[in-house]
Order: C-alpha cells, then sequence, then structure tokens
C-alpha cells in the first residue's frame, strides 16, 4: 500500500514538472535546430546541434544593447526600490502614523492593480514628458510596482523583530538611525535578500511596460524577442536562443541564491 | 544608586488601561519584586520607569527628581527583558560590549576599557569562556546570565529586571534567585524585579508590591504579603495550594461560638467572634484558610468536625488532602505520615489565629487585630 502510494506521488510529480519544464526544454532545444528541424513532425529530440541561431543573436540584432539595457533598468529600479522601501517599511512596522492603516492598504493596492490598466496613462504622461523611450522612465515604472512589494514584505519581517532588542538599544542611548542599521537590518537580512531577488525577477522578465514604453535607446531584452515575431514570418530559431539568454542569467541568480530566498521566505520569525 | 517613586501613574494603550493609578516607592539599594499575574501591569511599570514607555498622567521621580520628560538614555537605568533580548547577530562579547559602544557613551569608553569591562563583567557572572558564542549557541541559563550582564555592564543607578527567571527550569531558578540577590546584595543598586511566582518575589523581595488589573493591591515586606493579605485575591494568589476561601457564617449557640462554612460547623473563640461581629453586623463574610494552618488527625479531636477525604495526593515529604462535607471541600497540605485513604474519616482543626476574614463584596480583609494575640 505504501508503495504504491509512492510510486502514485512521483507519478503525480513527474506530471507536474514536466507540464512546468517542457516549455523551457522546447525553447533550448528550438535554439539549437535549423528552420528545417523545428517544423519537422513528429518533433526529432536527437539532432546535430545547430548554432547559427546564436551567432545570428550576437552579429544581426542589437543583443549586448538590449541586455546593457535590461541590466542598468533592473539594477537601478531594484536598487532604489530596496534602498526606499526598507526605511518604509521599517517606518510602517514601528512607529504610531497618523492613518497608517490607510497608507498601508493605498500601498497595497498599487500592487494589486493590474498593469496593463497603468500602461495607456503611462504612455500618455510619458509621452508629453517627452521621457518615452528612456531608462529612466522604465526604471520610474518597475519601481511603481517593485515599492509595494519591498514594503509589504520587509514590513512583516521588521514586526517580527522583537520590540525588546531596539528597547534595549535605546536605553544604552543608541538613536533610531543606528538602531535601525545596527539592530534591525541586520536581523530582517534574508527578507532583504529575498525581496531583492523577486523585484530583480520581476523587473528582467517584464515586458508589457518595456514593450509599450520603450522602442531602441532603452529597449530592454523581452521586446527584443517579440521584435523576431513579424506579420510575415516567426524565426522561431532566434527566438529560442535568445529567450534562452534572456532567461540563462535568472537561472544561474537563482541557482546561486536560492538557499538564502528559501530561509529568507520561511525564516520570518526572528527569535531573539 | 538612586530611589524610585511613582505618583499615580496611568497608562493605557488605546482603549486597554495597563496602569491604573500606581503609587510605589523604592528606597536606595533595596529591592522590591512586583508580583502579580501575567497581564497584570507589571512589565509596563517597568517600562515607564526606563522611559520606553511615556505615562498618560502622574509623576515618575528618580532621586527626587522629575523624570517624566527625561530621555531612556539619560535616567541611567538599565532593563533586562523577559526574552532576554540578546542580539542574535552578536557574539556575547559584542553583546555585553553593545551598551558601552553606544554614541552616547563612546567617548568615555575607549575599545580597551570596553574589553576590561566586559571581561570583568563576565568574570563576575561566571561566562567568561562564552564570550566567542553567538546567543542561539547558548542555553536558557547562559543566556540570562548574558543579558543580566548587559545590565550590569554600565554601572546604572536601577537595575529592572523583567521576569528574569521565569523561563528557565525550576532547579535553576531556585539556585539563581539566591545568585541575583547575593549579586544585588553586594552591588546595592536599587531594584526592581517582577514576577508571577509568588515563591519567588517572597525569597528575592526585601519588599513586595502585588499588582493586579494596573493597579497596586499590597505593598509589605514578605511576611507581611503572606501572613496579613490585605484582599483576598492576594490571599489566593500566594500559597500553593493556594488559600481556601469559603462562605462562613458565625453562629451562636448557647454560650459559644462557631464559624459555619455550610455544613461545616467549627468551633470559634468568643473574642475573633465578638471582635468579627463588630466589624460585619450580619456576621457573613468569606473566610480564608491556609492549607498548612490545620491539623488533620485521624483521632478523634473533641468539638471539631470531621471530614471526608476526597483525594489525597503523597508529594514525598508533604501530603496534599482535599477533604469533604456537604458541599464543602478544602485542600490540606499536612506532613506526610497519616497514609491516608479516601473515603476515610479525618478530624479537622483550623489554627485559630492563622484565619483570615474578607469582605462577601468587596474581598478587602476584615482587619481584626487578633490573629497574632494568643487566644
Amino acid at each position: 500500500m505504501k508503495k504504491i502510494t509512492t510510486i502514485l506521488i512521483y507519478a503525480f510529480i513527474t506530471i507536474v514538472l514536466f507540464v512546468f519544464v517542457f516549455h523551457y526544454i522546447w525553447m533550448v532545444l528550438t535554439s539549437f535546430k535549423t528552420r528545417l528541424d523545428i517544423f519537422t513532425v513528429p518533433p526529432k529530440f536527437i539532432f546535430k546541434p545547430y548554432l547559427q541561431n546564436y551567432i545570428d543573436v550576437f552579429t544581426r540584432g542589437r543583443f549586448l544593447r538590449n541586455f546593457l539595457n535590461s541590466a542598468i533598468v533592473v539594477a537601478c529600479a531594484t536598487f532604489i526600490s530596496v534602498a526606499v522601501g526598507t526605511p518604509a517599511a521599517y517606518s510602517l512596522a514601528r512607529f504610531e502614523l497618523m492613518g497608517k492603516k490607510h497608507i498601508s492598504m493605498w500601498i497595497l493596492s498599487i500592487r494589486m492593480m493590474p498593469p496593463i490598466v497603468a500602461v495607456i496613462p503611462f504612455f500618455l504622461i510619458a509621452s508629453k514628458l517627452r521621457i518615452l523611450d528612456t531608462h529612466g522612465l522604465l526604471m520610474l515604472v518597475y519601481m511603481t510596482f517593485n515599492l509595494p512589494f519591498v514594503i509589504w514584505i520587509l514590513r512583516s519581517f521588521f514586526e517580527d523583530v522583537p520590540i525588546e532588542l531596539e528597547q534595549a538599544a535605546i536605553l544604552d542611548g543608541y538613536s533610531r538611525w543606528s538602531i535601525f542599521t545596527k539592530v534591525a537590518l541586520p536581523l530582517v537580512k534574508p527578507g532583504l535578500v529575498s525581496v531583492t531577488i523577486l523585484c530583480i525577477i520581476f523587473s528582467w522578465n517584464e515586458f508589457l511596460f518595456a514593450n509599450v514604453l520603450t522602442k531602441e535607446v532603452a529597449q530592454t531584452l523581452p521586446p527584443a524577442i517579440s521584435v523576431l515575431v513579424t506579420t510575415r514570418t516567426v524565426q522561431w530559431g532566434r527566438v529560442g536562443a535568445l529567450a534562452t539568454l534572456v532567461v540563462l542569467p535568472i537561472v544561474i541568480f537563482t541557482y546561486f541564491i536560492q538557499r538564502h530566498m528559501v530561509r529568507g521566505l520561511t525564516l520570518g520569525a526572528v527569535k531573539g | 544608586m538612586a530611589k524610585v517613586v511613582l505618583k499615580n501613574v496611568y497608562k493605557s494603550y488605546g482603549e486597554v488601561k495597563a496602569i491604573r493609578g500606581v503609587n510605589l516607592s523604592c528606597e536606595e539599594g533595596q529591592l522590591l519584586a512586583l508580583l502579580g499575574p501575567s497581564g497584570a501591569g507589571k512589565t509596563t511599570t517597568l517600562k515607564l520607569i526606563a522611559g520606553l514607555e511615556k505615562c498618560d498622567g502622574g509623576e515618575i521621580f528618580l532621586n527626587d527628581r522629575n523624570v517624566n520628560e527625561v530621555s531612556p538614555f539619560e535616567r541611567n537605568v538599565a532593563m533586562t527583558f523577559e526574552n532576554y533580548a540578546l542580539y542574535p547577530h552578536f557574539t556575547v562579547f559584542e553583546n555585553l560590549a553593545f551598551p558601552l559602544r553606544s554614541p552616547r557613551r563612546r567617548h568615555i569608553y575607549s575599545e580597551k576599557d570596553v574589553r576590561k569591562k566586559v571581561e570583568e563583567i563576565a568574570t563576575l557572572l561566571g561566562i567568561h569562556q562564552l564570550l566567542d558564542r553567538r546567543p542561539t549557541q547558548l542555553s536558557g541559563g547562559q543566556r540570562q546570565r548574558v543579558s543580566l550582564g548587559r545590565m550590569l555592564v554600565t554601572n546604572p543607578d536601577v537595575f529592572l529586571m523583567d521576569e528574569p527567571i521565569a523561563h528557565l527550569d525550576a532547579k535553576l531558578r531556585y539556585f539563581l534567585t539566591g545568585e541575583i540577590k547575593k549579586l544585588q546584595k553586594r552591588l546595592g543598586v536599587t531594584t526592581i524585579y517582577t514576577t508571577h511566582d509568588y515563591m519567588e518575589a517572597l525569597a528575592i523581595g526585601d519588599r513586595v508590591a502585588v499588582i493586579n488589573t494596573g493597579k497596586v493591591l499590597q505593598v509589605g515586606s514578605p511576611d507581611e504579603i503572606f501572613n496579613r493579605p490585605n484582599t483576598e485575591f492576594i490571599g489566593k494568589l500566594i500559597g500553593d495550594p493556594p488559600m481556601n476561601v469559603l462562605e462562613c457564617e458565625i453562629v451562636k449557640k448557647e454560650k459559644n461560638y462557631f464559624l459555619k462554612i455550610g455544613e461545616l460547623i467549627h468551633p470559634l473563640s468568643a473574642r475573633m467572634a465578638e471582635k468579627l461581629l463588630q466589624e460585619v453586623k450580619d456576621g457573613k463574610s468569606r473566610v480564608g484558610i491556609r492549607p498548612t494552618d490545620m491539623q488533620v488527625s485521624r483521632e478523634k479531636i473533641p468539638g471539631y468536625p470531621e471530614m471526608e477525604v476526597y483525594v489525597s495526593e503523597p508529594l514525598g515529604d508533604k501530603e496534599i488532602l482535599t477533604l469533604k462535607k456537604g458541599n464543602v471541600s478544602i485542600q490540606a497540605k499536612i506532613k506526610a505520615g497519616l497514609e491516608s485513604k479516601v473515603g476515610e474519616h479525618l478530624w479537622v482543626k483550623f489554627d485559630f489565629k492563622r484565619l483570615h476574614f474578607f469582605d462577601r463584596e468587596t474581598g478587602n480583609r476584615i482587619h481584626l487585630d487578633v490573629e497574632y494575640l494568643v487566644l
């Protein structure tokens, strides 16, 4: 009986895993296929790798430019979101503010708004301000969506830091700011790591805003893929290659940092 | 060294009235134990003295100086917290050095002074070998010592200890009560110590203040608190098993007075009965009898009531009996050796001098002033 249960569980896991991983496998396989192989039915799983797709990505598109744009926008948006969001989260966790509940709810409601709702207003405002297709605009948009997230996650982390730790420091003559940096901040490190990673992933993969608000100068990687899908043809080989290159940094990054992330997401409680 | 005085102090958290008019004083060098159940307002009282909370009304004096508007640091008090509040990301050394390295003290203590001071305190508390460890690697008792150390290291005028040993096992608690008392006497620092354990409070306090629902119910020496509890609540709070408190009535048959507790009729001295009747006209009140203040015997004690053994709990050198008569049930704590059996009938004689009477409505003690007299 126990054996059957185990088999069923593994069968279930295999199916779920297949569903989740299959399109990645498909993507990577496609990137190494010739145009002919891509459309072969039944699909080939064993074939001679074809590298022209990758060569094309590097030589015929603007891969490096787009990659750099992505890196700049993601790094700045994440850094500013975390740098601004952390003190905000601390304040909401520790101070008695007027209308604290409403402020929190308002911040969360920004996150609740579907991004598509904001696209057109953002586009119109940006075009009036003549800041379309700039890095700054994209950073601003990503911060709009990252900040509430940072604040809400970190607020609960700060709330889990026993208040007595800070009170002990108050008695010793520490200022609010030094308590924040010396006591509270080190204790929410797992939370900081988590929100940083999640902000990076969100901004790196973001397509909608990048597609609408940028064109050439500040275009990031995700919309660059869509350029390959034209009305006349879809260059699946290059789409696969480019998509693989977009996903790769995040996969590597997540692989190395996942230990901190799991700890960060489960270890909300800091026990004195 | 400092004298601590609280005058009519109030504190609310939103709707919750945590402290409702507390008056307290702790003389220089004295150890005042604040005793009360959880939620009584003990921690809030300490935080008010420390300045971590601001009082809504009333005044707090340290050495006759009103400190209501003085910052926590300038009050020069040190506090230990119930959860020890050690910094998990620092080593023991860094934890102990943290108060000395604060922006307000940095100019007084060089790094060399800090090291010297921390080592001195660590040696005093016997945690010298733990200095490089982190709090998570310490046992409960060791953490408690570190938290004491962090309090001692700054030479404060007042120690505030919030349930310092509540979370340790019984043996260690017993040991540390003595240790803390010795340390406090040696350093002579005014100390306010909270606990919910009456034995700890009686053992450690020069004076004990019983506090409940944000009010001080009684302040006195441990002896006073135990022998002359001001209210029924205090009587029940102190002692294990708790004091038996029962509805009673004074009745007179012929020339003799009796204490009638339900179906239990127990003789009472005329002096006591008359005194009580002066205080309570209808003779009805509540009587408090500590389980230790009675004699239980297998041989008949003429004139005294007979009760049935309902439960018998042997405790090695002691024995706790639950005795019944009709609806009346009382607990007695007697020396082991009686080997009573359930269902057996025993004779019970209360110690007159140690009976406590409380008002039926207010629960306040009815002072008879005859308790200590030889009857």
